[in-house]
């Protein structure tokens, strides 16, 4: 090595204590103004800049709450990797992803709404799943009447042939296609449902809600009541899941035993390190380890199906098996990128001497390899889907502005922009940027990077919400900021409260000199 | 550092290495092996004689490599209608054999780049014959599809160059992006191993006592002086291409998982098919790693050098990656259900209930249960027990791809047009005899190239670094030297 061995200056040994406090008040005081903020969703009826009722609410909470969690996630995840492969360079900058990771459980607690929509949103404005059967019927019923050309109540509903809804799109039973991406629009617009609609685009809107909701009547049949769609009712078939897999009561205990796992393993993982603070014990460190590969298995799983649970069932018809590993390449992109940021602000206070700028730029080669492992997964989804060309997943993209159909009514809306600024902001600028060492290295260029990506995580993660709420309008304004401030003050307020009471680095880690003595240039280093 | 944490030290002669501290990083060369004694170890299979062991494994994959070529000959006048490929399993045994092939060339790429890129010293000593191993691969990963196209002598035609015809490849298709991807790898796998490879062949120039070899090393290593800008040199380049080879891990086996995916036929259209084809790569290809690393390191006597800890780092990535590819088959299978799609959840109930249900059980075998005795620390210490794991994925990653293929092909949407697929003899015959061809060209790098990155190698002991504890290997000289020395040079 070039340099000789570091010592461990004593301000990284003892808790920042009291120096949090105006850190943590701050937090207070923007969770408390974005929780005004996103109270004004309430206002009005109408969503614009704010109003939009309940569910511009939730849905601007989910977003911003599913911002954090993605963060607190990617923590747990830079933890919990660099624990299974032995990893020494990131103990110095450690201590600051360990505290959001054993912050999990609070992160549950803020989970609650989700919860609870399972329940209370009969008319399944946020998760269509927890629509009321009456609700679902009243739906089904209207999207029968509006797409058919003439009054179609008459040979139609005598249908009850048991097969004609085992293709969810390519027949509704009716001799109509079920299908979003169905040009049959002028056709249909010249019949008489078009009088309820003036407007061309209304009507438009109305068909590709319609057709929705063929293919979630035929999913939720099966998914929420083990049943089947007959006509415009629903007939419980008598097979299926004992329990549904959308039974609201078997999806909080699904949510709740995610949280259970990762808040054990986060708290588990920060327990450990803090202990040995005190101790010194080289035990715990082999115990972190000798955890760590089922704890990565419980993990993978947790986080999977989490996404799949919270963001995925916005859409109960729609799948994709990426979407899991899409959703830890963005928590892993806002943990690493909350972790640089954070040791940043610390070091500017006084702390972390020991975090050099090898550390960032060994975080910095992180936050550009997961943007293109981004770019990778995203790509791959949407590739496959486009490829193929199936309307049971393709009106999916179409809804979020991914369509080249001029008739569609997302051509040219604001969905189709933020798709080309994720291509490019989430990927292609940001790999390009953080290429350059000098770059990594540059403690202002990486800030900015970090910013950067979690503002498009943070877009990502819109893009994959909101359109549930409304589109092709694109709906951004003080609730979905308020929500990102409420959630954001109290996780960050929670970090500071847990940071302060310990030891900014943890320098009793076995490893600890191999963190201190971190040089990213050499070429094979060792360390003895 | 010494006050930080006692017991820091790296003790002189150290036989085993398996033990995990915390405290400390365990040596990755053992034995007091010192830079001298890595030379003469490495090297001494290049320049003496071939022992009676090599003669006889040639004995056997030469033979077997010629019959492979003639098979291959009796492809050609008679046509592909020889093998069990017929509508609807249009695809069989060779893109079977070609998707096996070309994910095990996967491990050697992540070892000498994303492994060197994250670090990790302990790959300096399976990196060269892993790297070797994944060319080999290639070599015959390539041949299956080339021999498919039905008129091989017109496989050109896959390349796109302008010529009278104005015919041009069609670029949509994934099986022309194969083309595009697997080309690109082979070149950057060959220019990584070959680059990595030049100061070992100095050394072995060197080292030669006959004048045939002389010249032979002479002319391969590229007037290699082991100056400091030679190294200086060497290390950018080997950046660079460690950075290169770094996106073709993960595209080469997703382009070929596209080749799959981008179907709209169920059990194949999955958007998780891309990493998870990369991880089932680097699952294969680290079991093949370690199926020829456990016989090897003992025949040519570099137990030293790769050490038990190098196997069993080898066998956690094995045991990771074989995670990852169960959590995508869990995810398959899952989806399928979740879907409500009618046609995928009849192919995943007829993958285990239905015509190639033993493929299927062999495969989850093979691939979910078998190797998962490496949980277990103890298991993992005995090379028996490393040997069944890879044995286990050799075969099972084997029959994934062959259930991906015939399961989904040979019962598509109509009943009508369901067929069984049944391989012929020279199926079997032509895909045995593959193994001739990979096994030949794996003893002749063997016997003709250095084994092992002794300059790398070399860079891991302690006494390459200024501040390494001089007792290590009794050679403190070495130690205020910065770079390693290649004998001679």
């Amino acid at each position: 090595m070039a340099h000789g061995p570091k010592t461990i200056e004593e301000a990284d040994k003892t808790p920042i204590g009291a120096s949090a406090w105006p850190a943590w008040r701050t937090c207070v005081v923007i969770a408390i103004v974005g929780t005004v903020l996103l109270a004004t969703a309430l206002v009005s009826k109408n969503p614009g800049v704010v109003g939009g009722g309940l569910p511009r609410l939730a849905f601007a909470y989910l977003v911003g709450y599913c911002f954090f969690l993605a963060v607190t996630i990617g923590a747990l995840a830079l933890v919990l990797l660099t624990t299974l492969f032995r990893a020494g360079w990131v103990v110095a900058v450690r201590r600051v992803p360990e505290t959001f990771a054993a912050n999990f459980v609070w992160v549950g607690v803020l989970g609650l709404p989700i919860i609870l929509m399972g329940f209370l949103d009969s008319e399944g404005q946020v998760y269509p799943w927890a629509m009321s059967q009456k609700n679902l019927e009243a739906q089904i019923h209207e999207a029968h009447h509006l797409l058919e050309p003439h009054d179609g109540h008459d040979e139609a509903h005598g249908d009850t042939n048991p097969t004609a809804h085992v293709q969810p799109v390519a027949d509704d039973g009716h001799g109509h296609a079920l299908d979003p991406a169905s040009d049959g629009l002028h056709a249909l617009t010249g019949q008489p449902m078009g009088a309820a609609y003036p407007d061309e685009d209304e009507a438009a809107r109305a068909i590709q809600r319609a057709n929705y909701v063929g293919l979630l009547g035929y999913m939720l049949d099966k998914k929420r009541w083990n049943g089947a769609i007959e006509g415009d009712a629903l007939v419980p078939v008598g097979k299926g899941m004992v329990v549904p897999w959308y039974d609201p009561f078997f999806y909080a205990v699904r949510i709740v035993l995610y949280f259970v796992v990762l808040s054990a393993m986060g708290m588990f993982l920060w327990k450990c390190s803090v202990k040995q603070d005190a101790s010194a014990d080289p035990a715990l460190t082999t115990r972190r380890e000798w955890w760590a590969p089922p704890m990565t298995v419980l993990f993978a799983l947790g986080i999977t199906f989490l996404a799949f649970d919270v963001m995925m069932s916005l859409d109960p018809a729609w799948y994709s098996t990426m979407f899991g590993v899409i959703f830890f390449a963005n928590s892993f992109l806002a943990g690493i990128a909350t972790t640089i940021l954070v040791c940043l602000a610390l070091q500017k206070k006084g702390f972390l001497k020991i975090v050099s700028v090898d550390h960032y730029h060994d975080l910095g080669k992180l936050l550009f390899a997961f943007t293109f492992f981004w770019g990778y997964v995203s790509f791959s989804q949407f590739m496959l889907i486009w490829y193929a060309s199936l309307p049971e997943t393709t009106y999916w993209f179409e809804l979020r502005g991914a369509t080249t159909v001029p008739t569609a009514p997302q051509a040219g809306s604001g969905w189709q922009w933020m798709i080309l600024v994720l291509l490019f902001g989430h990927l292609i600028v940001p790999f390009g940027f953080l290429l350059s060492r000098h770059v990594k290295r540059n403690l202002t260029l990486l800030s900015i990077a970090a910013v950067w990506m979690l503002l498009m995580v943070y877009l990502d993660l819109f893009w994959y919400i909101m359109p549930q709420y409304r589109s092709p309008a694109v709906t951004f304004g003080l609730p979905e900021i308020g929500a990102v401030l409420a959630v954001g003050g109290v996780v960050f307020a929670l970090f500071f409260g847990r940071f302060r009471q310990h030891a900014p680095v943890p320098h009793n880690d076995p490893r600890m000199h191999e963190s201190a003595a971190l040089d990213t240039s050499a070429w094979a280093p060792i360390y003895h | 550092m010494a006050a930080i944490h006692p017991g820091t030290q790296i003790p002189s002669v150290e036989t085993d290495n398996t033990l995990d501290d915390p405290c400390r990083r365990a040596p990755l060369v053992t034995g007091g092996l010192d830079f001298t004694g890595v030379t003469d170890a490495v090297a001494k299979s290049a320049i003496s004689r071939p022992t009676l062991l090599w003669w006889v494994l040639f004995a056997i994959t030469g033979p077997m490599a010629l019959g492979f070529f003639t098979m291959i000959g009796y492809l050609f006048v008679t046509g592909t209608g020889i093998w069990g490929n017929n509508q609807p399993v249009a695809w069989g045994f060779p893109i079977v054999n070609f998707v096996f092939w070309v994910g095990i060339g996967h491990a050697g790429t992540l070892i000498s780049a994303i492994l060197f890129l994250f670090r990790q010293n302990w790959r300096t000593s399976i990196n060269r014959f892993a790297e070797a191993m994944t060319i080999f691969a290639v070599v015959c990963a390539g041949i299956f599809p080339g021999i498919h196209v039905g008129r091989p002598w017109l496989a050109y035609w896959l390349f796109p160059f302008p010529n009278q015809m104005a015919m041009w490849p069609q670029f949509r298709s994934p099986l022309l992006w194969d083309v595009f991807a697997v080309g690109t790898y082979a070149s950057v796998s060959l220019l990584f191993w070959y680059t990595g490879m030049v100061p070992d062949i100095a050394t072995l120039r060197d080292k030669a006592q006959s004048r045939i070899g002389q010249i032979f090393y002479g002319f391969l290593s590229l007037g290699w002086t082991g100056s400091a800008r030679h190294w200086h040199r060497f290390e950018r380049a080997y950046i660079l291409l460690a950075a290169l080879c770094t996106p073709l891990v993960l595209s080469v086996h997703s382009v070929v998982s596209f080749d799959f995916a981008v179907a709209q036929m169920p059990g194949w259209h999955t958007t998780v098919f891309p990493p998870y084809f990369v991880a089932g790569a680097i699952y294969g290809g680290f079991a093949m790693v370690l199926t020829l690393a456990i016989p090897c390191r003992v025949w040519l006597g570099l137990e030293h050098i790769i050490t038990m800890r190098h196997i069993i780092n080898c066998a956690k990535v094995m045991l990771g990656t074989g995670m990852i590819v169960c959590y995508a088959y869990s995810l398959e299978f899952f989806t399928a259900w979740y879907s409500g799609h009618h046609f995928e959840q009849f192919v995943f109930r007829n993958r285990p209930l239905g015509n190639h249900y033993l493929g299927f059980w062999m495969m989850v075998f093979c691939n979910c249960v078998g190797p998962q005795v490496l949980w277990i620390k103890k298991v993992r210490e005995n090379v028996w027990g490393i040997m069944w794991a890879a044995m286990c994925v050799n075969i099972g990653m084997w029959f994934e791809r062959y259930v991906i293929v015939t399961t989904s092909l040979s019962r598509d949407f109509l009943p009508g047009s369901w067929a069984q697929f049944v391989p012929t003899w020279v199926d079997v015959v032509m895909f045995t005899l593959s193994f001739g061809l990979f096994g030949s060209l794996f003893l002749l790098f063997l016997k003709l190239l250095p084994t092992i990155a002794m300059a790398e190698v070399k860079t891991v002991m302690p006494a390459a670094h200024a501040h390494g504890h001089g007792h290590d290997d009794g050679d403190a000289d070495h130690g205020q030297d910065p770079q390693p020395h290649v004998e001679g040079a």
